[in-house]
């Protein structure tokens, strides 16, 4: 029964422009006025989170055309998002987990497992709206050296944004210079 | 010489090279050709190929200068060399244009991993047809879930005020606050 | 482009006939590949973007130093050139030649190269 209303949740996913609305059932006692209308009759308690459901279904999904704006882009790399998962991978997704976080182009991956760039950008995209990988660029500047790994980053990535301590190789600017540009701006504008 | 040197990034059309033009005492050496790809070229006709360049001069000692990057992402290697040279960034976000928003985010990401600067995110566009709430906005850039502190404000690249107010709040981003 | 064939043609031509040449690409001014021939390393969306990048800041530095019309400009680096030229108002050619290829002779095949594109792009 619950199969068969995933695969009806599934053909939404070749709908080519619509707008899906969620709703969180909440645990308390009294029953919200939206949660009124919900087909509780229909419901069979079972339950599956919808990341799964968007990874599955996009690995049937056909019409990539309308995606072609999301897909993330050749000389990309992945990075993951999440430390690890309970995803059953197929074995290109597999893949593609296996390598994030170390600076491969999405052209590089699809040189070496020859496998079509496309293909390589399909599944990276599912796996992107599945919120295990996130699209970086990669390109030759050397990566600052951080403390922690990408995959645990989320809260300490822009920590340290107030700190004067530059990381590239500029030399710091004096307080004259910035006391001196406020009251310029200030002046003129 | 002391320079100050402030990037201003952003996809095609987020208001770049009207920032710096706004603000820069110079004209502005820009390198900006026609747009040739259809889907651009029927919103917009030039684009940035290099970098658009202004400065500021505050005396004899101290200047400021202003680069822009191109916006599109076969020009990542541009931002790389500026990336490397400047001491804060501004990243500019068309609000009307939420199919932009993953670029941006995308900027976002590639200057965070590289750098720590003072940055800040300029939402223009807020006037036009279909402009985006800023918290709409600052959610669609994932700057909520990541917690970052970063400071977003309107602007209207078209309005010097506007601009230098802008410029004014990522002075704000150094430590310890310059005295005013 | 309207002739994109012929001019894949021609640029396959001028890359296999000429000795030292290694590789060829015509590029929109901004930047985006129209055709291209090069080494398989070599990612032809980059090298578009890059190739009208440097040109375009070569003309800003002949406009702005008074150097008049840029020809073009050349990358010379340990393993071999890279030069740009200017291919009429709609396109920018990029030639990479070996270091051992004369300079005097490359940039007179560019040359020809160029007068034969030039009434393909229109
Ligand atoms: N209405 C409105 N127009 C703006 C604003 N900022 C920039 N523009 C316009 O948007 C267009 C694109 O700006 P441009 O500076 O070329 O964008 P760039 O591609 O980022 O360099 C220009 O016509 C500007 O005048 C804004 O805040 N509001
Ligand atoms: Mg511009």
């Amino acid at each position: 029964m619950f199969q068969l209303q995933l695969e009806e949740v599934n053909k939404l996913f070749t709908i080519t422009s619509a707008e899906f609305k969620f709703e969180e059932i909440n645990n308390e006692p009294q029953v919200s006025s939206s949660e009124k209308n919900f087909p509780w009759e229909e419901m069979t308690g079972k339950q599956k989170k919808a990341t799964k459901i968007s990874l599955e279904a996009m690995r049937d999904y056909f019409n990539w055309d309308y995606l072609k704006e999301k897909m993330p882009f050749r000389n990309s790399g992945l990075n993951k998002l999440v430390d690890k998962h309970d995803f059953q991978l197929l074995p290109l997704e597999t893949y593609l987990w296996n390598t994030a976080n170390s600076n491969i182009s999405l052209r590089k991956i699809a040189q070496e497992k020859q496998v079509p760039l496309e293909k390589i950008q399909q599944t990276a995209l599912s796996m992107i709206f599945a919120g295990l990988l996130e699209e970086v660029s990669i390109i030759n500047m050397p990566m600052k050296t951080t403390k922690y790994s990408i995959a645990s980053s989320s809260k300490s990535n822009f920590a340290d944004i107030n700190n004067t301590n530059i990381s590239n190789n500029q030399p710091k600017i004096s307080n004259s210079l910035l006391s001196n540009l406020i009251a310029f701006l200030r002046k003129h504008f | 010489m002391e320079i100050l040197k402030i990037a201003v990034t952003g996809n095609v059309g987020a208001g770049k090279t009207t920032f710096i033009r706004t603000i820069s005492e110079i004209e502005v050496v820009d390198t900006e050709r026609r747009i040739t790809d259809e889907k651009i070229a029927s919103w917009k006709e030039n684009t940035t190929v290099a970098l658009d360049f202004g400065r500021l001069t505050l005396n004899s000692e101290q200047i400021v200068h202003m680069y822009g990057t191109p916006g599109q992402a076969r020009f990542d290697f541009m931002w790389d060399i500026i990336l490397n040279k400047v001491h804060a960034y501004i990243l500019l976000v068309a609000v009307h244009r939420p199919q932009d928003f993953r670029g941006a985010r995308r900027i976002l990401t590639y200057i965070n991993q590289r750098v720590q600067i003072p940055m800040i995110i300029g939402l223009t566009h807020t006037d036009c047809e279909g402009a985006w709430q800023k918290d709409d906005v600052i959610l669609a850039l994932g700057l909520t879930n990541q917690n970052i502190d970063l400071p977003v404000v309107d602007v209207n690249a078209e309005n010097p005020n506007s601009v230098a107010q802008c410029l004014l709040t990522l002075l704000e981003q150094w430590q310890p606050k310059p005295t005013t | 482009m309207v002739q994109a064939s012929m001019l894949n043609e021609i640029i396959q031509k001028f890359v296999t006939s000429i000795s030292g040449i290694e590789g060829a690409a015509l590029v929109t001014p901004d930047g985006l590949s129209l055709v291209s021939v090069l080494p398989s390393s070599m990612d032809e969306e980059r090298t578009a973007a890059m190739s009208a990048a440097i040109l375009s800041l070569g003309e800003r530095i002949g406009q702005e130093l008074v150097r008049g019309l840029v020809a073009r400009i050349v990358v010379e680096g340990e393993k071999g050139y890279s030069v740009m030229v200017s291919c009429g108002r709609d396109a920018v050619l990029l030639v990479l030649a070996s270091k051992e290829t004369k300079q005097g002779l490359l940039f007179l095949e560019i040359k020809r190269l160029v007068r034969e594109l030039m009434p393909l792009l229109g």
